[in-house]
């Protein structure tokens, strides 16, 4: 028996193995390795000894790393529940290099290390994997433990690879690190530091929160709190449950490389481990059994180990190792403790802030205030999913309460029914964050958009957001002159649930959410799946009314539309935004996403850019503003060009609004054959142009129509004629007895300017 | 990334290798592709499709060495790689996978011996190339385009174009245009004296020889591996190297782990042949050996080696050189490791530490049969 090899210690295994699995993998050991033998490891564990031949690199084994060309290994099965669970493999040399590798597991029961040969869950690894496989892994990771690759990852430290723990101390790993590296405790002769901790819920494992270190500036006030945190009598609304917990490092510039798979358990073992790694003690024993404030005999411990390099994960070379202390009044001595009392290893858990999340979200973090108007079905998904990014500095705007009926769309659950709905989500994404002390992300009761636009904090966001699906709030947005600064962007859903839109304003408001609209409806021409969608609209509405209602308006128990349809609609907005918020366009954009049901759910997308409108005040009314889309001047001053000397013109393609005196002109029609030209007259015809209208109103959904008609002045004057009077007094005598209010438009072109008329 | 690695390919007596950078920047050391329509013979072309970097589909090497022009350093190289404009690069040449070169590395003293059709090839091309460089071609520093001059001129005046020149004792840093920050070559050879030897020998004793300098971090002191490539050099110009690179101090260029033995294993490393009238081998191929590292390995790219009179391979060079590493450490890549009967390439990864064999690769418990299956391929009986 080689006295070097934990497996001497191990029994012969005798009984029958009855897994079939486990009987191919032991039958390809015994064919290929002629010292083959079972042996018992537990109960339900067989082991199975193995020299593996390991390729060791020919300039010598990293810092001279013990690792030999024959390694004896134990694999170790699972009687019954092999291969799901995955074999353990455990060096079989008493004398293995464990404190110089990381990727081993801490050893228990005392028995060797185990190797740590992947990352993540071995059962998943093996579910794919082989006894064959698994072999060749080892021998990789024993190679790689002598070349060095199993250490060093390009430059940097490998952290201790630790299972088992007992429960976990939540902290700012950089935080700790500026402690460390700056002595920002309180004492700057000792090599620790204090703080206040809070412990979380008894029932399940322990979890200490790390709430704030103690300095010289706040010492006091910590010591209060504390105080205050022991009288609780439990009417306080949050019972805290507090503990001073320390932070305990070497003081020295050494760094330390070794790895010590044996993690102290008890003081006296806690004491040699900190020797290893050059943190001294003494002081913080003393100060524990003279000094310490703690009522509860539980308190975590954290040891900052200084490492050589970069830890792998982390932003700096200082490891932390965390533990548990359960010291009681009789284990204090005058400077020692009298008893070794026992310690517990703990995890270490990183604090959720936005930064993390961004970072984990692969989202980068904008600032900014966000303006978030409509926190229903889609506005709440769409807040969550930048919450959840990391995008928290968020004013969120709703005067509706949330109702039962809203719990099959929203991203609220059933304890917030009742509460208003900004308010309520506001609270939720806050408490995602509830390890950061501020909150960021505020929810306001209502639409208060005039109010908003009239307070400082106007000049403080970024982005408005309007998920309200509101008309009303919609035109508000129109025509705020406060906001010129701001990008607006209108996200909603339209075509019974199965198309989600979201406009984004281009560069200083051009084009503005109005014009995107308008541009939107103009592309029927080119996109069947616009014009069927705009034509479906209007069976949707009432037929009396031309108006579409872009956004269902959702808070409806009767409106049917899925959870599944809005969560998707949300993720592509908030997936198209996150973008744009790193980088605003310079045009507008319009992005659709479309579901189809039919043969199957489905959905496609797709984004349209939109240049600046052309923008004019009527030469006569100044209250009435002309957008022009890019393409229309253009088409018209090169008809006017081919006219040569004589007038030419045209009927204007657009709609017009009352509510925000806005002519949008997004097309043209070229004179009706018909039409007559001189150099002092242009007599529009109408032969065609009441058909061509007529197809234009019907493929828009009636979004579109006849909106104006224009004519070149190549002579001047820059003016409107008599002649053009006459006839503006004509269309306006038909006009004035419509129902829907249509002004009379009036463009015209000469070689030097534009002059829209509105009468 | 993945390590750097040097593949020593099985070709018989002659060379290919095949360098490969982190960055996936591969560096081609003479050719010797054969006819594979056999079971015998290792599918070197198929490997080397496997293992360089594509654009748009089509497969290059960033740096061909042609160490020199004997045929069984250069064949194949009229077949498997393109020539020509590499515009004119055309989906029939995809289809056929030319492989191309997106630097040639040229050396003007051997270039006017020419003997063989792959030679020509690789002359021509060169020449094409050094034309549109002569005449500042927009196109001239397009990849394929690319070229790369070793040593001196020979008869033909190259001084117009010195900018891409190189010279023994200099270190080469950018590949392809591309600056290596973890890899490096130092040329040895050809050097001046080459041009005036004559003989028969010509060719060989004025191949390009280099030091290829592998790191794996920019902190490290000295390299992880030096490999060293000689092509059929021969002892008199491994002498001269000697001489001159303690000359000038550059003894650091004549460190080995990786020593691919000219000319296949050649006595004329040692001495002039026959080995039978210069029994012993001279003390300054000796002392080249003697600069080798911890754990360094001698590839013989040859044929087996067997205890007779043939040369190459010389089985008293072998002996020499396991005097000097040991027999474990001379790799013989005829027999070293046999697939199936056919001998299989010798590769090693570069490591902080030194060479390593590549680490194994692991396969999945889910499997499916390939076309490629020795059963697929041929007829199954059943009684």
């Amino acid at each position: 028996m080689d006295k070097n090899r934990f497996s001497s210690s191990l029994s012969n295994f005798e009984g029958k193995i009855r897994n079939p699995e486990l009987r191919d993998s032991l039958s390809f050991f015994k064919n290929n390795f002629p010292s083959f033998k079972i042996s018992i490891w537990s109960d339900s564990q067989v082991a199975v000894p193995l020299s593996l031949n390991v390729c060791l690199p020919s300039l010598g084994n990293y810092n001279n790393i013990d690792i030999r060309e024959e390694e004896p290994v134990i694999f170790v099965f699972d009687l019954e529940d092999y291969p799901t669970r995955a074999p353990l493999v455990f060096t079989d040399r008493l004398d293995f290099p464990k404190d110089q590798l990381a990727h081993l597991y801490i050893a228990t029961n005392d028995r060797p290390p185990a190797f740590c040969y992947i990352r993540g869950s071995r059962d998943e690894w093996y579910a794919n994997k082989t006894i064959k496989d698994l072999l060749a892994l080892i021998q990789n990771w024993l190679q790689d433990a002598a070349t060095g690759e199993l250490q060093l990852n390009g430059k940097n430290f490998d952290p201790l690879r630790l299972e088992g723990y007992s429960g976990t101390i939540i902290y700012d790993y950089d935080f700790f690190v500026d402690v460390v590296k700056k002595n920002m405790g309180i004492f700057p002769s000792y090599n620790f530091a204090f703080g206040l901790f809070e412990r979380r819920s008894q029932k399940s494992r322990s979890t200490f929160k790390f709430l704030k270190l103690a300095t010289v500036a706040n010492i006091s006030k910590v010591v209060e709190e504390f105080k205050e945190g022991l009288n609780n009598d439990g009417k306080s609304e949050v019972k805290k449950n507090l503990h001073f917990g320390y932070i305990l490092w070497a003081s020295g510039a050494n760094t330390f490389s070794n790895y010590n798979v044996n993690l102290p358990r008890k003081w006296s073992e806690f004491r040699s481990f900190c020797d290893s790694f050059g943190v001294e003690v003494k002081e913080f024993e003393s100060f524990l059994c003279n000094k310490d404030f703690n009522h509860f005999a539980n308190f975590p411990v954290i040891v900052g180990i200084k490492r050589p390099s970069q830890l792998i994960g982390f932003s700096s070379d200082i490891e932390f190792i965390n533990f548990q202390f359960t010291v009681f009044n009789k284990d204090k001595g005058e400077s020692h403790f009298l008893n070794d009392v026992p310690i517990k290893f703990f995890a270490h858990n990183q604090p959720l802030t936005p930064g993390l999340a961004s970072k984990i979200s692969g989202i980068f973090p904008i600032k900014g205030l966000k303006m978030i108007y409509g926190c229903g079905a889609l506005g709440s998904k769409i807040a969550m999913h930048f919450a959840r990014g990391g995008q928290i500095d968020m004013v969120l705007n709703d005067p509706d309460s949330l109702s039962p009926h809203n719990l099959v769309r929203h991203s609220l659950l059933a304890d917030n029914l009742g509460e208003n709905k900004a308010i309520a989500l506001a609270k939720e994404i806050n408490a995602i964050y509830s390890d950061i002390d501020s909150n960021f992300t505020v929810g306001h009761k209502g639409f208060n958009f005039d109010d908003d636009t009239k307070s400082k904090v106007i000049k403080l966001i970024s982005w408005i957001f309007d998920f309200t699906a509101s008309p009303a709030f919609f035109n508000k947005l129109v025509v705020s002159k406060s906001i010129e600064h701001v990008r607006v962007v209108t996200s909603s859903i339209s075509d019974s649930g199965n198309l989600g839109l979201t406009m984004v304003e281009g560069e200083t408001r051009n084009p503005r959410i109005d014009d995107l609209q308008v541009y939107l409806y103009s592309r029927f021409e080119e996109n069947p799946e616009i014009e069927a969608w705009l034509k479906r609209e209007i069976i949707t509405q009432d037929h009396s009314k031309l108006d579409v209602v872009v956004g269902v308006g959702c808070n409806s128990e009767t409106t049917v539309l899925s959870d599944s349809s809005v969560s998707s609609h949300a993720a592509f907005s908030a997936g198209v935004l996150n973008g744009l918020l790193v980088s605003p366009p310079v045009h507008g954009l319009i992005y659709l996403q479309r579901i189809k049901k039919e043969p199957f759910f489905k959905i496609e997308t797709e984004q349209i850019e939109v240049k600046a409108f052309k923008v004019f005040n009527a030469v006569n009314n100044a209250n009435w503003e002309i957008r022009f889309a890019s393409n229309v001047l253009e088409t018209m001053r090169e008809q006017m060009i081919t006219s040569g000397k004589n007038e030419t013109g045209g009927v204007l393609i657009g709609i017009s609004n009352a509510k925000t005196r806005t002519i949008h002109v997004v097309n043209l029609l070229p004179a009706p054959l018909d039409s007559q030209v001189t150099p002092v007259c242009f007599f529009r015809g109408v032969k065609g142009l009441p058909g061509a209208i007529r197809m234009v109103t019907e493929n828009s959904g009636g979004q579109l129509g006849y909106i104006g008609e224009w004519h070149s002045h190549p002579h001047g004057p820059e003016s409107v004629s008599e002649t053009d009077l006459k006839t503006v007094q004509r269309f306006k005598a038909e006009f004035d007895k419509l129902r829907s209010p249509l002004p009379v438009f009036l463009t015209i072109l000469t070689p030097e300017k534009i002059l829209p008329f509105v009468f | 990334m993945p390590n750097p690695r040097i593949k020593y390919y099985p070709v018989g007596n002659g060379d290919t290798s095949l360098i490969s950078l982190e960055d996936n920047t591969t560096i081609i050391v003479d050719c010797n592709i054969r006819n594979c329509d056999g079971d015998d013979v290792y599918d070197v072309k198929e490997d080397l499709l496997k293992s360089v970097q594509y654009d748009n589909g089509v497969p290059y090497v960033d740096v061909f060495v042609l160490t020199h022009g004997d045929q069984d350093h250069c064949r194949g190289f009229k077949k498997h790689f393109y020539q020509g404009g590499p515009e004119k690069y055309s989906d029939k040449d995809r289809r056929e996978g030319l492989i191309r070169v997106d630097t040639m590395w040229f050396s003007p003293m051997i270039a006017e011996q020419h003997s063989n059709e792959d030679e020509d090839a690789y002359q021509k091309e060169a020449e094409r190339r050094l034309e549109l460089h002569r005449n500042k071609d927009p196109k001239k520093d397009n990849p394929g385009n690319r070229i790369k001059i070793i040593g001196y001129d020979g008869n033909s005046d190259y001084k117009d174009l010195n900018h891409l020149r190189a010279v023994p004792g200099e270190i080469v840093t950018r590949f392809n245009d591309k600056d290596q920050s973890l890899f490096s070559i130092f040329i040895h050879a050809p050097f001046k004296e080459h041009l005036e030897t004559l003989g028969d020998d010509k060719k060989n004793s004025t191949s390009i020889v280099f030091q290829a300098r592998f790191k794996n971090n920019l902190f490290q002191v000295d390299f992880s591996t030096l490999a060293m490539f000689g092509g059929d050099s021969d002892h008199t110009s491994w002498c001269i190297i000697l001489e001159k690179t303690k000359k000038y101090k550059n003894e650091h260029a004549l460190k080995w782990d990786l020593f691919l033995s000219p000319h296949h294993c050649s006595w004329s490393f040692f001495n002039d042949r026959p080995q039978a009238e210069n029994p012993e081998p001279k003390e300054t191929s000796l002392q080249v050996l003697e600069f080798r590292r911890s754990g360094a390995k001698v590839i013989a790219s040859s044929k087996k080696i067997e205890d007779d009179d043939n040369n190459p391979p010389h089985f008293e060079a072998k002996r020499q050189y396991v005097k000097k590493v040991s027999e474990g450490n001379f790799l013989n890549i005829a027999t070293h490791n046999i697939v199936d009967g056919v001998p299989q390439p010798i590769v090693f990864e570069v490591t902080s530490q030194g060479i390593v064999k590549p680490k194994v690769a692991l396969g999945t418990a889910k499997a499916t049969g390939t076309a490629g299956l020795g059963i697929v391929n041929s007829p199954s009986t059943y009684g």
